[in-house]
């Protein structure tokens, strides 16, 4: 797709920005130990090593739960795509946050067009995504252990003025109202990873954890 | 391994050491070089070790210290003295150089470019480095003292001194030709202008040069040289001068004039009989005539010393091809095409002689006038030398032909002073064997009962058409060497490895057989105009403008042969990948790729403006850099007589029609196709009338009916595109009422199944549309075709001043009012939105919105922020000014809220903590909480949790 087209288009942004989001997750899973350390094998992305599920049902999920954010990608009405890893009683604990507000809001028929002003296709934008996933991998490796039986959950928050996805019959409303996002202000604490971008895409990544919950549980 | 180790405890040569510890000093025993040079370099090191502490107090400085220098060839001061100033001042001295990395600086004079290039990603001084170093007591830039300079490569030319600094040394290249120059100046007063135009070349292009290849710069210093220049492609009457000095170029123009000249000579003289219609069976006489090294001969013809003389003829003294040597030559071994100065090493008494065409043509022509008076069933004209003649009615056996060319051999002698050789048999191919057999200065004959013995010997390059590839291909395959090897071979296995046809005429040949008719002419299938030397460009309009001269001489030639082409190529020659610039031949071609681009043309043209755009397009296609072309030529062939000037071709149409004048000949017939070929096809399956087989388009394509075309598009084609356009509409309006609305049912009947069917369809089609056309209303026949033409062209123009309305709305979408009204109020909205976004994004481009960058003083890279925040920490030691604070936390909120860039903030702050850390000074650790403060307050209305910054 993209050697035929030597400018960035929309559309190669979020295919980049989809596949690295995919391999986050799978990393970010493996290093939180979620599943069983044994469910993963080492593999080589971005020229760094990644963790990639071996398990074809998590895959599948993964890959599905990523395909349907990308169908609002493509929207441009999408603020943040996040992870949420969440305790047995429904308390967000980490919060991994990729943000998108960098997509625009355009219909179908542009997202192949090349983005103006003009930016040169390269393969630069692999180098800031590997230096972000070795902060990911770092991040995660220095965060404290999680209590038992933690779930996950991939989630959008949108931008300004829109109330739903536009698929929204496929999505289920997150369990968080308001009142816990001003909880999540006061409560959580921001770990900056590190800003990628993807040709004319910029995203902010950071980490949002929650110190008190594990104190509570030692 | 021992050994290993201790290398890296004494890294240096001024190490301290003790001989006797030292395992260097072993006996060596019996191992390898490697091993036995290890222990050489080590006692060598201690030498020098020894040396500076020899020098006890008096070792000078230091300045050299944790260096490693070598010497390379010579330099002044000498080796040894180098050597004891780079060890007294405390550098290593490497006596051999192992890896070029450990080493600091390579020092020498001058290097060989072989190691220049080796040791072009490394320091290398001059001595005078060294000696300035010690003078001055300490180390000096050594980049003042390189003594290898870059090579004048690409990346040099982006610096405007870089070019100067080449400048000069051309000019000294200027002076030492201007000698020359000057006694040419008089004689061609063009080459003042050309003068001039390398000086303003020089005053002007430096900037314009900095993008030139490689090979255009080498190019552009080669053509400064006025004289060189002068004879490449650069000059504007190169072509002329080109043609003119090229053997092969007279060659050929010799034989198509000769062969037009014979011609007329012949039936003039009427001693040609007839070409009788001879049986097969008869037995010919062929008679094959050739002059004996014809350049040379011709050379030397009246100057008898050198006749004796070992003589060739060629261009230059040097580097230049032998086009002709005598047979004196030749014992030394001397062959046509060879280069004069290998020539000149075979055999040092070799006189050279320049060509000289006048002499060669008037000796032709003596030479033809002979053979027309001798009496002859057909003259048939090989080249300006060499001619075949059947005598076949005029002689019965072959002793009346070697009579013949006795007498032949006399008057040409007499006449010219020159001898020619003849070859006498009873086919064209015999009579060329016998000729070979017969040079030099005889006549010779094969009988058909021997031609078959004496083929036999013959080695299998001999028989003409038989190249190296072919007899290796024999040799290697059935292992024939010679024609008596061939002949064994079966035919059909000939066929098969060298294809029917090939095959075929080997196994004829091999038997002393030759189909091939002496007067079958081929006709000229194609004419072009090639220049493979002196080809010299440094711009790509330098190009465009040879290649324009190029064209118009192709078209120069074109219309001297009256021909209009259908399909125009062009040839370049590419410097081979690793050719050098300079070729051996002076300006000549070298070591090329060939690259070839050919374009069709749907009507035979010979349009200056039509053919020149083509062929800048296909030069362009073809993306050769301009300095790397060595050759280039322009072929026209798939050539058809200019019908505009042919009427005799025309002979189905009553002439004097005037509108039947402008139609393209039949000749074009075969060339037209696609739909126009539909129509051919249908009127050749009918019985022809006398009006309609005229009517053939020249453009294939339908066009568009007259009332769809602007008239004022029409009026600014060229006129020939007019015509043929307006023909075109004529035909097409015309065709559908001619069609004979039914089908001859017994011509149809002979027609084979599929064809006929086709046949069928084709003509409902055709009645189809006749049908169609019929239903709108035709202007009367009876007005006269102009102002039909008129009606038609201003209703066409009407029609254009009315814009199109319905295709411009066509991409707004159309919207039902009230169906909008009926749709749930959500869906109403996004539907105008999406119409306002079709409206107005179609012309407005995507755009991104990627976070804007927030400058600090002019500073955004995390880097420069660093180092601004150090200096202003160095600068206040008691603690920042409190504004200082606040417009620096109002930038870390902005970082938050606008460049969203958590990471930076925080690098930032965690920067101000590390520096105050040392000194922790109280005013700082407050204007940092401040700073904290605001950054937190920024995350607070982002909507982040407060940012970890410890």
């Amino acid at each position: 797709m993209a050697t035929e087209d030597p400018s960035w288009t929309v559309k190669q942004c979020i295919d980049v920005f989809r596949e690295f989001l995919i391999v986050c997750i799978h990393s970010i899973l493996c290093n939180r130990q979620l599943y069983p350390e044994s469910l993963f094998i080492k593999s080589r992305k971005y020229n760094t090593v990644v963790w990639q599920s071996r398990h074809p049902i998590l895959c599948n999920y993964i890959q599905d739960a990523v395909e349907a954010c990308t169908q609002e990608l493509q929207e441009g009405i999408v603020e943040c795509i996040y992870l949420s890893i969440t305790s047995t009683d429904q308390v967000e604990l980490e919060r991994y946050i990729f943000s998108a507000y960098s997509i625009p809001r355009i219909p179908d028929f542009l997202l192949e067009k090349p983005v103006s002003p003009r930016v040169p296709y390269s393969d630069s934008f692999v180098e800031s995504l590997r230096a972000a996933m070795i902060r990911i991998q770092n991040a995660t490796h220095s965060l404290q252990q999680l209590p038992e039986n933690c779930s996950w959950s991939i989630r959008l928050t949108l931008k300004e003025n829109n109330t739903r996805p536009k698929a929204w019959e496929t999505w289920y409303l997150s369990e968080h109202t308001p009142e816990s996002n001003l909880e999540r202000r006061y409560q959580n604490l921001t770990i900056p990873l590190r800003n990628i971008s993807i040709g004319p895409m910029d995203s902010e990544i950071w980490l949002e954890s929650r110190p008190d919950v594990y104190d509570n549980e030692k | 391994m021992a050994l290993q180790r201790k290398k890296r405890e004494h890294p240096t040569g001024n190490a301290d050491f003790n001989e006797l510890e030292d395992d260097a000093y072993e006996s060596v025993g019996f191992h390898d070089h490697g091993d036995y040079f290890e222990r050489k370099k080590r006692k060598l090191q201690n030498q020098n070790a020894a040396l500076y502490r020899g020098m006890g107090e008096s070792s000078v400085s230091n300045i050299f210290e944790g260096l490693s220098m070598a010497i390379n060839g010579y330099t002044n001061p000498s080796y040894s003295e180098l050597r004891t100033m780079i060890i007294q001042n405390g550098g290593t001295f490497v006596q051999y150089v192992g890896k070029k990395t450990s080493l600091s600086f390579l020092i020498c004079s001058f290097l060989t470019p072989s190691k220049a290039n080796q040791w072009k990603h490394h320091k290398v001084v001059t001595p005078q480095w060294i000696v300035d170093c010690i003078r001055n007591q300490k180390l000096l830039p050594w980049t003042n003292y390189r003594a290898v300079h870059p090579v004048a490569s690409q990346s040099l030319l982006s610096f405007s001194d870089a070019f100067k600094e080449v400048v000069p040394q051309i000019s000294e290249q200027h002076h030492e030709s201007s000698e020359v120059e000057d006694q040419t100046q008089d004689a061609l007063p063009s080459n003042d202008v050309g003068q001039t135009e390398t000086k303003k070349m020089n005053d002007e292009l430096p900037n314009s040069l900095k993008f030139l290849s490689r090979s255009a710069w080498h190019n552009y210093h080669l053509l400064n040289t006025p004289n060189i220049r002068k004879s490449t492609t650069q000059n504007p009457e190169f072509l002329q001068k080109f043609f003119n000095s090229s053997r092969l170029h007279h060659l050929s123009t010799w034989k198509t004039a000769l062969k037009e000249e014979i011609q007329i000579m012949t039936t003039s003289s009427g001693l040609t009989s007839v070409r009788n219609v001879k049986s097969i069976n008869t037995k010919h006489f062929i008679m094959h005539v050739d002059f004996d090294c014809f350049f040379a001969a011709v050379s030397t013809r009246n100057a008898s010393e050198l006749q004796l003389k070992p003589v060739a003829v060629a261009h230059g003294i040097k580097n230049s091809e032998i086009a002709s040597c005598n047979y004196e030559a030749r014992k030394y071994g001397i062959k046509n095409g060879m280069f004069v100065s290998t020539a000149k090493s075979l055999c040092p008494s070799l006189v050279l002689v320049d060509y000289d065409f006048d002499a060669y043509e008037s000796v032709s022509r003596e030479f033809y006038s002979v053979l027309v008076d001798t009496p002859n069933d057909y003259l048939k004209v090989i080249s300006i030398d060499e001619a075949l003649l059947d005598l076949t009615t005029h002689v019965q056996s072959f002793e009346d032909c070697a009579n013949i060319a006795e007498s032949i051999r006399k008057r040409v002698r007499t006449r010219t002073n020159c001898d020619v050789s003849v070859g006498i048999g009873s086919n064209v191919l015999l009579a060329r064997l016998a000729l070979r057999k017969a040079k030099p200065h005889n006549v010779f004959y094969i009988r058909d009962e021997d031609a078959y013995v004496y083929l036999q010997s013959l080695p299998v390059q001999d028989l003409p058409g038989v190249g190296p590839s072919q007899s290796s291909k024999l040799f290697d395959l059935y292992n024939a060497k010679t024609v008596g090897d061939l002949q064994k071979i079966n035919k059909h296995i000939l066929q098969k490895t060298f294809g029917a046809n090939y095959g075929l005429h080997l196994y004829n040949i091999s038997r002393g057989a030759d189909t091939n008719n002496i007067s079958n002419e081929t006709p000229r299938r194609s004419i072009s105009v090639d220049v493979n030397w002196g080809v010299r460009f440094v711009f790509l309009e330098d190009a465009m403008d040879f290649l324009k001269r190029l064209l118009q001489e192709l078209l120069n030639r074109m219309s001297k042969c009256d021909v209009a082409l259908h399909q125009l190529q062009l040839r370049v020659l590419k410097r081979a990948e690793n050719a050098p610039f300079n070729p051996i031949k002076y300006l000549g071609a070298g070591e090329v790729t060939p690259l070839t681009k050919s374009a069709m043309f749907t009507s035979a043209t010979k349009s200056f403006d039509i053919l020149y755009r083509q062929i800048v397009n296909l030069y362009i296609s073809l993306d050769v850099d301009p300095g790397d072309v060595r050759g280039i030529g322009l072929q026209a062939s798939k050539i058809v007589k200019d019908s505009n000037n042919e009427q005799s071709f025309n002979f189905n149409a009553p002439l004097k029609t005037p509108q039947k004048k402008i139609l393209p000949g039949l000749s074009n017939r075969q060339h037209t196709q696609g739909q126009g070929q539909e129509f051919d096809e249908i009127y050749e399956k009918k019985e022809p009338s006398p009006t309609d087989t005229t009517f053939v388009p020249s453009t294939p394509y339908n066009l568009p009916s007259a009332s769809q075309m602007s008239p004022s598009v029409l009026a600014q084609l060229p006129q020939s595109m007019q015509g043929s356009i307006k023909r075109q509409l004529e035909v097409q309006n015309k065709k559908f009422d001619e069609i004979p609305s039914k089908l001859d049912p017994l011509f149809l009947k002979e027609l084979p199944t599929p064809i006929r069917n086709e046949v069928k369809e084709d003509h409902e089609i055709t009645m189809n549309k006749r049908i169609k056309l019929k239903t709108h209303a035709r202007p009367n026949e009876k007005v006269p075709e102009e102002t039909v033409e008129k009606i038609q062209q201003q209703d066409a123009f009407q029609k254009m001043l009315r814009p199109n309305k319905k295709e411009k709305k066509k991409n707004l979408p159309q919207v039902d009012l009230q169906v909008l009204e009926e749709l749930p109020k959500e869906i109403q909205e996004s539907v105008l939105e999406e119409i306002k976004l079709s409206r107005y994004d179609l012309a407005r481009e995507v755009k991104m919105m990627p976070n804007p960058v927030v400058t600090f003083q002019q500073k955004q890279s995390i880097d420069d922020l660093r180092e601004l925040v150090a200096i202003w920490y160095e600068k206040s030691p008691r603690g920042p000014n409190s504004h200082d604070v606040e417009y620096f936390s109002r930038y870390l909120g902005r970082v938050v809220r606008e460049e969203r860039n958590l990471l930076k903030v925080q690098a930032l702050i965690r920067w101000l903590q590390q520096l105050n850390r040392r000194n922790k000074v109280g005013a700082w650790q407050m204007a940092i909480d401040r700073t904290v403060e605001a950054v937190q307050e920024a995350c607070l209305i982002r909507n982040t949790p407060p940012l970890v910054l410890l």
